[in-house]
């Protein structure tokens, strides 16, 4: 699955550490699209933290990591969010997942969260199917980060040419990456991440809205965590 | 609206990015004369409109272009039924019976017409127009020759007839004429006599008169008799009468038009009939070649639930019966004269389901529609045609929308004036020049559609359903103008529509406006939506739009907004919304001739703010153009009904990658203040 033409890069990260962000997501054991879906609740990520090298505080005793946890998604379309502490970037990792949506076209949301909590500090957006020449059609995205603590986000899928008999064609997407997201931790205790009520959408090919479950989460980052991190 | 403390909702930390700042941007492709994709329905429909087109009264000489009788005594009182609008004339032709054959071997027409005359003054000489003749003698019916002087006018011929003593006011007096035509035949030719003589199809249609006294409005009762070979069949408007033998075999078709038109035509095929009954059990005929005869039972179902539908909606059908007749393909369209309708063969070929059955549904219905538009209620001049065309088409319109469930007919309409009307073609819909406008057909008969579709806008479609059915009483069998329209639509609606028919009918153009949206709370927590429209027009248009609003819970609901720019270019509008809404739509039905670009460019959603959703909107009208290349490189124009030049960011009327991509620059714009 080849990454979005739109990436934005925050606080002055070099591409090495893009590579590091992306390598990072790679070696956790759920993420970029190893996950399976989760019917009930669960903590998501749970068995990353104790992957990573932990910190330790003054006295040598192990001062627990940030963790994510998500609420989980129930049966249907669903928007997700799972994600985990990258020791070596020193940054809190997201993935946005997108599921069981049949004939996508397009979804867009805003991420809001505390910007006093969090900072974002790179973001991607992911084609949702494989796509290429041959498949005829293309992802295109939108990713700003348009306010603190306020991201737009939306991709759609465009046929590679245009023409009146042409006519938009969703896709079936099971489970997939949607977003990419690495934030700078800011705060300790619950730090939320969801999204804006009113910005939710998701269309199928025909113009009809397609209900779906937007699930945001909840950094829990440990009392006495050294907040902040790499710059 | 109660006063509000306006607060942009949930980004107001942020500053508004001011649209000034940004690039001077293009709003709107510029045009370009394209022609129709050969094949479309477009260009079907087009074909069909400009074919009818044809047969509107050719330009005569402008010494004979009286609006009315040549000779009329304003002061006189017309007590004839109805037609009260043309004034009483010194003389007029009250009955006319006609005999025509078509001579196939030497293309022409052979005619002999017994006029009846009635005087209303003394007058001592009579001035005629018929078809141009190449042999014409004139004689009292008693078999008394008289003296005639032919001149040429145009494709017609002037009579000047010197009567033996002046006719006596008030008693009728008959001439008889015998003339022969040379046929030179085009379909859709200008002009008299719009002819064909093909090997399956033999026909002559007359816009207007066999024999007038008058360039325009002289309408006569008559009686046709057809002469055929002897395996032929004639068909005609008005009521078939029967048929006789003559002594060498040939047959003479008797038909009596006992209405008074001017409006006429005859083919003679080897027809045969369908038949049904019309809502008060007036009959239908369908003539058709016998090949069409299965198939043009579609055609008796679609005419008489259409009929049935006008009949409910305008008034009953007012005529003894419907005559539908069936001719070669290259007539192209259709004609409509009282109780009679010509149409090109294959639309009797049409089954429902089909693609061309659509294109035959607009036709019919359009045709139809003529019997009250066009013939219950005629054009006082040839400002008010669009009574006529537009108002036939309109039926039409109205017709497809609910019992075909689709608008693509209306919207067609407003894209073909928009993208098909150069700015030195324009005119307005009643300008009494409109006929010489190479656009003729786009600004009456599609705009003229759209102006009427815009009316409900203003006062609803019921009261327009109540106008115009009010209006075919007030003007029954008589002329009208657009202004008698107007005063039944005030006095139905109780609303001033000076402005409407002065603005829409008067004067030529559309609404070109940037608008920009924001999305407001007020003080007790309500959400209000804020539009701005900017019109660069130096009269800017005053106008109302629907406008839907979508919500969360896949809830949407549609208001209609009323844009009074009172002479300025901006009008800032606001109305309060149930919640906060997903997004805000302009004129989904496209019901409103206009073009509008997005004031904060991007922000298709009018949201206030150009983010991901703007994306799935424009994915969601991706590929919608009104141009389109052949594989031969060649473009043409396309009339797309899901059309929106909304979307068209970087104007080109495709909606594309272009488009995209200039999207990219403005996420994140937040609508300036206003």
């Amino acid at each position: 699955m080849t990454t979005s033409q739109t990436f934005k890069r925050f606080a002055g990260r070099s591409a090495s550490t893009r590579l590091a962000f992306c390598a990072a997501l790679l070696a956790a054991a759920a993420g970029c699209g190893q996950e399976t879906a989760v019917t009930a609740p669960v903590t998501a990520d749970a068995s990353i933290a104790a992957d990573v090298a932990g910190a330790a505080d003054a006295k040598g005793a192990a001062i627990a990591e940030p963790k994510v946890v998500g609420a989980g998604h129930s049966e249907g379309p669903y928007v997700e969010l799972s994600g985990s502490w990258s020791a070596d970037a020193q940054r809190v990792t997201i993935t946005v997942w997108a599921g069981d949506l049949p004939n996508l076209l397009g979804l867009a949301a805003h991420l809001v969260w505390d910007p006093a909590q969090l900072e974002l500090t790179a973001s991607d957006a992911l084609n949702l199917t494989e796509e290429s020449e041959a498949s005829g059609f293309a992802w295109r995205h939108v990713l700003k980060a348009i306010a603190p603590g306020r991201l737009t986000a939306g991709s759609a899928r465009f046929r590679s040419v245009s023409h009146p008999y042409a006519y938009p064609e969703g896709a079936k997407v099971s489970r997939d990456p949607w977003l990419k997201l690495e934030f700078r931790v800011l705060a300790t205790g619950p730090l939320k991440i969801g999204f804006d009520d009113a910005t939710q959408l998701a269309r199928k090919a025909e113009g009809e809205f397609i209900p779906v479950q937007w699930i945001g989460a909840t950094v829990e980052v440990p009392a006495g965590f050294a907040i902040g991190g790499a710059p | 609206m109660k006063r509000i403390a306006m607060t942009l909702f949930a980004l107001s930390a942020l500053p508004a990015l001011p649209v000034s700042a940004a690039p001077a941007r293009k709003l709107f492709a510029d045009f370009e004369q394209l022609p129709p994709e050969p094949d479309s329905a477009y260009a079907r429909t087009l074909a069909a409109h400009q074919a009818e087109a044809a047969h509107r009264p050719a330009q005569l000489v402008p010494t004979l272009r009286q609006p009315t009788f040549l000779d009329v005594d304003a002061t006189l009182q017309w007590t004839s039924a109805n037609f009260s609008a043309l004034g009483k004339p010194k003389w007029e032709i009250l009955h006319q019976d006609i005999t025509v054959e078509i001579l196939p071997a030497s293309s022409e027409l052979k005619t002999a017409i017994v006029a009846t005359v009635r005087a209303h003054q003394p007058v001592d000489s009579l001035s005629l127009l018929t078809m141009a003749v190449s042999a014409i003698k004139v004689e009292a019916v008693d078999g008394t020759p008289l003296k005639v002087s032919a001149s040429k006018m145009g494709g017609y011929s002037g009579l000047s007839v010197e009567l033996p003593a002046p006719l006596t006011p008030e008693v009728d007096w008959k001439l008889a004429t015998t003339a022969t035509a040379k046929l030179n035949c085009n379909p859709q030719g200008i002009g008299l006599l719009p002819c064909g003589i093909g090997g399956t199809y033999q026909w002559v249609t007359f816009h207007n008169y066999y024999l007038t006294p008058a360039a325009s409005h002289s309408p006569f009762k008559s009686t046709l008799h057809v002469v055929t070979a002897a395996n032929k069949v004639a068909a005609a408007q008005g009521i078939p009468t029967g048929s006789d033998t003559l002594a060498d075999g040939r047959k003479v078709w008797h038909f009596e038009q006992p209405e008074r038109t001017e409006n006429a035509g005859f083919a003679v095929a080897e027809y045969v009939q369908n038949t049904a009954k019309l809502v008060n059990d007036k009959p239908l005929r369908v003539f058709t070649t016998t090949k069409y005869a299965s198939s043009a039972k579609n055609m008796v179902e679609l005419a008489t639930k259409v009929v049935g539908v006008y009949s409910a909606d305008f008034g009953d059908f007012p005529w003894p019966g419907l005559n539908l007749m069936q001719l070669e393909n290259n007539f192209g369209g259709g004609y409509a004269p009282l109780s009679g309708i010509f149409m090109y063969r294959d639309v009797y070929a049409a089954s429902p389901g089909t693609g061309y059955w659509y294109s035959t549904t607009e036709l019919t219905a359009h045709e139809i529609g003529h019997q009250w538009w066009g013939n219950l209620v005629e054009p006082a001049t040839n400002g008010d045609v669009a009574l006529s065309e537009a108002l036939a088409e309109f039926s039409s319109c109205l017709y497809t929308e609910k019992y075909m469930e689709t608008r693509s007919q209306i919207i067609g309409d407003n894209l073909s004036y928009l993208y098909r009307v150069p700015a030195n073609e324009d005119m307005p819909v009643g300008a009494q020049g409109v006929y010489g406008t190479p656009s003729y057909v786009q600004i009456v008969y599609h705009k003229g559609a759209a102006v009427f579709e815009m009316l409900r806008n203003e006062i609803g479609t019921d009261h327009v359903l109540k106008s115009l059915k009010q209006f075919a009483v007030e003007y029954n069998r008589d002329y009208a103008s657009l202004k008698n329209l107007q005063a039944v639509a005030q006095n139905v609606s109780k609303k001033d529509l000076s402005w409407f028919w002065n603005q829409w009918f008067d004067k030529k153009g559309a609404i070109e406006a940037e608008v920009a949206g924001r999305l407001l709370v007020d003080a007790e927590g309500g959400y209000v939506v804020r539009l701005r429209v900017h019109q660069t027009a130096a009269k800017p248009f005053r106008f109302t739009v629907p406008i839907t609003v979508d919500y969360a819970a896949l809830k949407s609901e549609v208001k209609l907004v009323e844009v009074n720019p009172k002479g300025e270019a901006t009008t800032i509008v606001e109305f309060a919304v149930a919640a906060r809404p997903i997004r805000v739509r302009l004129d989904v039905q496209r019901s409103v001739i206009r073009k509008f670009a997005t004031g904060t460019p991007g922000d298709f959603n009018l949201s206030g703010q150009v983010d991901g959703a703007d994306l799935v909107e424009l994915a969601l009208r991706y590929g919608r153009a009104m141009r389109i290349k052949a594989k031969n490189g060649q473009e043409y124009f396309f009339s797309d009904s899901g059309w929106n030049e909304l979307y068209d960011l970087k104007p080109d009327r495709r909606i594309d990658m272009a488009d995209v991509d200039a999207l990219d620059q403005w996420v994140g714009t937040v609508a300036e203040e206003f």
